[in-house]
């Protein structure tokens, strides 16, 4: 009697002493959660990404969301299996179907997933960069992967653990790559430009605004397969003010308004302009400067791989999604520049503070980024509020200064302005852009089952 | 006099103490970068405007831009392009390890980007 007390006891003691998240189904060993890791190499990885976007050819604004966007979903599928209650994102995006996805076994293999995450980011790197990453680069992707991975390989349990661990971020990022494939966005960095687009024409109609690309940027974007579907339905914004000549019209004024921004406009206003532009002649695009700017916030809040993977995620299929919808706006409308309205009908002599990119106007792609960005940063930094005082110091290493903002929304609605001081843009365009942005951003938030509780 | 020396000493240690201190090698090293950065910026949107400029010319006459002219416009570009990015990836690396050897808090942090802006409205005429 005595002697099966204690047995009782002994196994009570250790049943006590086992945790509980190692019998909890979907949950993996304590001793192997992606919260243990460090995100310091991942910031790198989308450092590094910036300094590709700069450096191929092709990559303006869409081709760079989108890559951005494969970089952020790629990074989860790598580690969320080491979050516990994370689910993969095959079977939440759009033709993201689970039998893509190579089998692992997180109860099995204790993978690293600081290796996993590694490999798999720059594996999705080369492939989506293609033929068109320069050697150099090349040779820096392979270089940092292989620094990376010794490093790792001492944390990891064994030399197979490390090659299996390897091998599964390898597999992640050639399934993520394939499903990238039929998105219609694959190579589209080959041609931007396209030669065949038939021009809508009118005189409320976009017309070329340099003497370099008479045609559009990506006017087949809108095509392109959104992350979630759902995407394309809640951004959808009104009927642009309607085109009209006479001064006493709605839009004369609108245009007119731009005219007046940009003529009396402030040294600080011109600043603001510039320091949003973003323009892929030497920075790495508005996705860019939103991808800097949150791995500013991961790296200032101590954010481990588990918070790191889930932001980039979201962000990454928010900016995707956000160029998407708004690329679908630009060309359903096919809006004149205001730079075109306003030397035709109030001065020939007009000049905007920063050169008119190459597309329509109807909506601002800045303004919905940047709103995209700042409903993804409030969910993630603040408890709702959005406050949230911080120095954007990701423009820094461009030559700009720092700017300064108390919350998310006002970083969002300096980048949508500078549009307008800029003369690149009517305000309907940044306004309604933001409105867009904001429910891309939204939508991302509340259609995928998001882990919750990071650290 | 030893009450002084007293105070004397609990004042300099309270000064090294200080969290919010910057280090001048830090601030000149960070400067120095950011005004080569600022000065490449200026240069980029100089170059960006003066092919605006000849654009804004050609479209007017109806001239389209030749494939010589692009080829000049595309070089120029690359230049510009390469030179930002290796002097970017120069400051955020440095940047990055100031941050995290001697500027761990966000007030720290602040209270070097002060610092550096002052220094950059110093040595970057």
């Amino acid at each position: 009697m005595k002697k099966n007390f204690y047995l009782f006891a002994l196994f009570a003691v250790i049943w006590s002493c086992t945790p509980t998240d190692q019998v909890a189904p979907n949950t993996p060993p304590s001793a192997n959660l992606t919260v243990n890791y460090s995100a310091e190499f991942l910031h790198d990885w989308v450092n590094l990404e910036c300094h590709l976007v700069k450096q191929t050819p092709g990559f303006f604004p869409p081709q760079a969301a989108r890559v951005f966007g494969l970089t952020g979903v790629t990074a989860y599928e790598a580690a969320y299996r080491g979050i516990p209650g994370a689910r993969s994102l095959t079977g939440q995006l759009n033709g993201f179907g689970a039998y893509t996805m190579p089998q692992a076994d997180a109860l099995s293999v204790k993978y690293h997933w600081g290796i996993v995450t590694n490999a798999a980011v720059a594996e999705i790197m080369r492939l989506s960069f293609g033929n068109s990453l320069a050697a150099s680069n090349l040779e820096i992707v392979n270089e940092k992967e292989a620094t990376n991975y010794n490093e790792f390989q001492k944390e990891a349990p064994s030399k197979i653990v490390a090659e299996l661990s390897q091998k599964l971020g390898k597999d992640i990022a050639a399934a993520v790559f394939e499903y990238s494939k039929t998105d219609g966005g694959h190579e589209a960095y080959l041609r931007p430009f396209s030669k065949t687009y038939q021009l809508p024409v009118g005189p409320d109609k976009w017309i070329p605004t340099d003497a370099k690309n008479l045609t559009p940027l990506c006017p087949e974007w809108e095509k392109c397969r959104p992350m979630l579907a759902s995407n394309m339905n809640y951004a959808v914004p009104p009927k642009p003010v309607t085109f009209s000549t006479d001064p006493n019209s709605e839009f004369y004024k609108i245009s007119r308004q731009v005219y007046d921004v940009v003529q009396n406009g402030t040294e600080e206003q011109r600043e603001i302009a510039r320091f949003w532009a973003d323009d892929p002649f030497a920075t790495c695009t508005p996705t860019g400067h939103t991808f800097g700017i949150l791995t500013q916030l991961l790296k200032e809040t101590n954010a481990t791989l588990e918070k790191a993977v889930v932001a980039y995620a979201k962000l990454g299929i928010a900016e995707n999604d956000a160029f998407i919808t708004c690329w679908k706006i630009k060309y359903d409308y096919d809006l004149i520049r205001p730079v075109s309205y306003i030397q035709k009908y109030i001065d020939p002599n007009f000049k905007t503070v920063i050169g008119t990119p190459p597309f329509p106007a109807y909506t601002s792609g800045h303004a919905t980024e940047a709103a995209v960005g700042e409903r993804i940063f409030i969910e993630m930094f603040t408890n709702g509020d959005g406050a949230y005082p911080f120095t954007d110091r990701s423009q820094i290493q461009h030559g700009f200064g720092t700017r300064k903002f108390s919350n998310f929304k006002q970083m969002a609605e300096e980048c949508a302005d500078s549009r307008l001081y800029g003369g690149i843009h009517y305000n309907m365009d940044n306004q309604r852009g933001l409105l867009m942005g904001r429910a891309v951003g939204d939508n991302v938030l509340r259609s995928i089952d998001w882990p919750k509780n990071l650290k | 006099m030893k009450k002084n020396w007293l105070l004397i000493a609990l004042t300099i240690s309270f000064l090294g103490c200080n969290e919010n201190s910057v280090r001048d090698e830090d601030v000149a090293l960070m400067a120095d970068l950011e005004c080569q950065a600022r000065q490449l910026k200026e240069q980029r949107f100089q170059v960006a405007n003066e092919l605006r400029l000849r654009g804004d010319s050609l479209m007017k006459a109806n001239v389209a831009l030749t494939e010589v002219q692009k080829a000049e416009e595309d070089s120029l570009k690359q230049i510009l392009t390469v030179q930002t990015s290796e002097l970017a990836t120069r400051v955020t690396y440095v940047m990055d390890s100031l941050f995290d050897a001697h500027y761990k808090t966000i007030e720290q942090r602040e209270a070097f980007d002060e610092a550096v802006a002052k220094k950059v409205e110093e040595v970057c005429k």
